[in-house]
């Protein structure tokens, strides 16, 4: 009986492990087959590129890329197309599309190469612009991994490949006389009428009106009454406006004390579950006042005053706009107020209690 | 009168001979002044013709009350006769010295002589005594580049006796500085934690899957921030065996769309995991900004903005980008549902 449960037993066994070399089998050449997730770390410089040549001419640029994975990666270049669309001038990037002929006047040295770990690699952009150009042009180079954008095979569980690229923009402008390098001040807006605290935050939006980008700049000065108590940077990274496209530029004011901050936590803004930054009271000067011992107490009725202007190709052209808004710490008002309020219940209940107990005191006697 | 006698004559030589030889072996600073032990000028600028300060530090050898100590500089020099510019102090001096006591702002400073007379407490022999001369309108290298030009440390008493003297050179040069310059290129780097991101488990219609998700991680000088994009290869999860797709939920409007369990969808949700202190704002497109675990953002053929980060620098920002789906119950079994997502990044323009 023993002899027979054990032969049983050894048969179980057996099965079990052909079954398990047989299912494994069928296993492995997946487990196998799938590539692991690998990284892409790439560096570009510079950044955004300006060009301005006359029609008819040939200009080269030069772009680096370095990446800084450990091994050896083939590189490719793609050129597309950017711009901006939106009420806020949102960036947008787009493949080539119809009629984009100025793609072809576009070649670059090394459209693939290898790119050895944390070397810089040169790539040189020629564009022949044609006689026929005019106005503006806006490339955007993209490096990126080859192979990156095939589907992934082999993998245990659906799977989605990434495909990531790295762009350096370039922004060419085909000088002619007719250009038109035209800026208007689309809105100037604060975001509340009222704050309890500093910072206060303003919208600026501009749009081209021309046919050729242009770059605003200038500040919003903050007054109470006449006197300027700051002054507010706008588009201090000089960014550009590209035709027929608005951008909004979005400035605070944070010397006030005492203001809300963003709070931090290991070099990071804390989030909350919106993922939006979570404020904290500051007691001291912010932003331009920091670091003064005198407080910059912030109550009452302001003003600011915008100021900006753009190079239309032949003088600066001035835009102008003022808005008012108001800082109440009502919450502190209110706590001085209830504070007075008790006091004054306070006194007036000893002051009554004091003249009935005077009027028992007549009346008895 | 009468010459003395010759006994006389021998005596005084004697007397002569004696007092002579004596002599060598009376002590030297016991006739005049003798070298510090250490002495030494330091010049704040080597460099010809240029105005500068300094530090003269000495450790005496004689045992004497100072009270003054006397700082000449090489004729080739130019010394402000002003007494009053060549202020003194005491920090820093060089490691290992004593702040040289009762040092007090010249009393006196002349030209061409080119000598400076300080006030100077007491000194003990032995000890390294500094202080620093104040480069104002005080002393002017030589217009020449030479070396050793012939300076000189002294001190004296309060009744300008000499204690201690020191000769030391002083030499210039066409020029003491090195310029160092460096670029700081402008630059972007974009980091993708990994080209694949599978779901954590086999899509099922009770439940809405997610993947383990995948880092972008920016960082760049640029002062306008960055920017970046998606588009996808096929709106949708697709299956080369089963031919069939699991399409994108919703439109490109703005707002997330949520997936519910039974209905196939297929989303990109993006997270904002960190935005870096002291730089831009990041801020994830509103599209894609999924709230919870079930929404997300619609996949789009063209690129879409997903995040940007506005008004600075940024230095390692990073967001996270996760797909999410759900399946009918009817959805075609496949073990090859694959999608790729081309991810862009920029410095802003």
């Amino acid at each position: 009986m023993t002899e027979v449960y054990r032969s049983r037993s050894k048969q179980v066994v057996q099965v079990f492990m052909l079954s398990a070399l047989v299912v494994g089998g069928f296993l492995m050449p997946a487990a196998a087959g799938a590539a692991a997730s690998k990284p892409l770390n790439l560096v570009t410089s510079p950044l955004p590129i300006s060009l301005s040549v006359p029609p008819g001419t040939t200009v080269t640029t030069d772009l680096r890329v370095k990446q800084a994975g450990p091994d050896t990666e083939r590189l490719k270049v793609t050129l597309m197309k950017f711009s901006a669309f939106g009420d806020e001038g949102k960036p947008r990037l787009l493949d080539r599309a119809l009629g984009d002929d100025y793609f072809d006047w576009v070649k670059f040295d090394k459209p693939e190469f290898d790119a050895s770990s944390n070397v810089w690699q040169s790539v040189k952009m020629t564009i022949s612009v044609p006689k026929s150009a005019a106005f503006g042009y806006y490339y955007a180079v993209v490096f990126s991994r080859t192979g990156d954008d095939k589907a992934p095979t082999g993998e245990a569980q659906p799977t989605a490949a990434y495909n990531g690229g790295s762009a350096v923009l370039v922004l060419l402008d085909a000088k002619v006389p007719n250009a038109k390098r035209e800026l208007g001040l689309v809105s100037f807006t604060t975001q509340h009428r009222i704050y309890e605290f500093l910072p206060s935050a303003f919208d600026v939006k501009f749009k081209n009106t021309g046919n050729v980008h242009a770059v605003p700049h200038g500040n919003i000065f903050i007054l109470s009454g006449k006197k300027q108590l700051a002054s507010l940077d706008i588009n201090d990274a000089q960014g550009n406006i590209l035709p027929g496209s608005n951008r909004l530029f979005p400035l605070e004011w944070q010397d006030g004390f005492p203001h809300f901050e963003k709070v931090t936590e290991d070099g990071k803004v804390k989030l909350d579950k919106k993922n939006q930054a979570v404020m904290h009271m500051v007691w001291s000067n912010g932003g331009a006042g920091a670091g003064e011992v005198s407080p910059h107490l912030r109550f009452g009725y302001y003003t600011a005053h915008l100021f900006a202007v753009y190079d239309d190709g032949t003088r600066d052209v001035p835009m102008e706009a003022t808005v008012g808004f108001w800082v109440i710490p009502w919450r502190f008002l209110l706590g001085v107020l209830l504070v007075i309020v008790l006091i004054g219940a306070g006194v007036y209940a000893a002051t009554r209690g004091a003249v009935r107990g005077v009027r028992k005191i007549g009346k008895r006697r | 009168m009468r010459w003395p006698s010759r006994s006389v004559n021998r005596l005084v030589i004697a007397i002569g001979l004696t007092l002579g030889l004596s002599a060598q072996f009376i002590p030297l600073n016991a006739l005049a002044a003798v070298g510090f032990q250490n002495a030494y000028i330091r010049l704040d600028r080597m460099k010809i013709n240029t105005a500068t300060g300094g530090t003269v530090c000495a450790q005496p050898a004689s045992v004497a009350t100072e009270g003054k100590v006397l700082v000449t500089f090489p004729s080739t020099y130019t010394v402000n006769a002003t007494a009053t510019n060549w202020t003194v102090n005491t920090s820093p001096i060089p490691a290992g010295s004593t702040i040289w006591p009762g040092i007090t702002t010249a009393t006196s400073a002349t030209s061409p002589a080119n000598v400076v007379t300080f006030g100077s407490g007491d000194l003990t022999v032995g000890i390294l005594y500094c202080f620093n001369f104040a480069a104002t309108s005080t002393l002017t290298t030589a217009v020449g580049a030479a070396s050793s030009q012939q300076a000189s440390v002294g001190t004296q008493t309060a009744a300008s006796v000499a204690i201690d003297t020191t000769l030391v050179a002083l030499a210039n040069i066409s020029d003491d500085q090195i310029v160092v310059s460096a670029v700081v290129p402008p630059s972007f780097s974009f980091t993708l934690g990994g080209n694949t991101d599978s779901f954590t488990t086999n899509l099922d219609p009770t439940s809405t899957v997610s993947t383990t998700g995948k880092t972008v991680t920016i960082l760049t000088n640029a002062k306008g921030g960055w920017i970046a994009w998606a588009k996808d290869s096929q709106q949708g999860l697709r299956s080369a065996t089963a031919a069939y797709t699991i399409p994108v939920a919703g439109t490109v409007n703005g707002v997330p769309s949520t997936l519910s369990n039974g209905v196939e969808g297929y989303v990109l949700d993006t997270d904002l995991t960190t935005d870096a202190v002291g730089g831009c704002t990041l801020v994830i497109d509103p599209e894609y900004n999924g709230i919870g675990t079930a929404s997300g953002g619609t996949l789009s053929a063209a690129f879409q903005p997903i995040a940007a980060c506005t008004g600075g620098t940024a230095n390692s920002d990073v967001i996270t980008l996760i797909e999410r789906a759900a399946i009918s119950g009817a959805t075609p079994a496949a073990t090859d549902y694959t999608d790729t997502i081309t991810v862009v990044g920029a410095g802003n323009f």
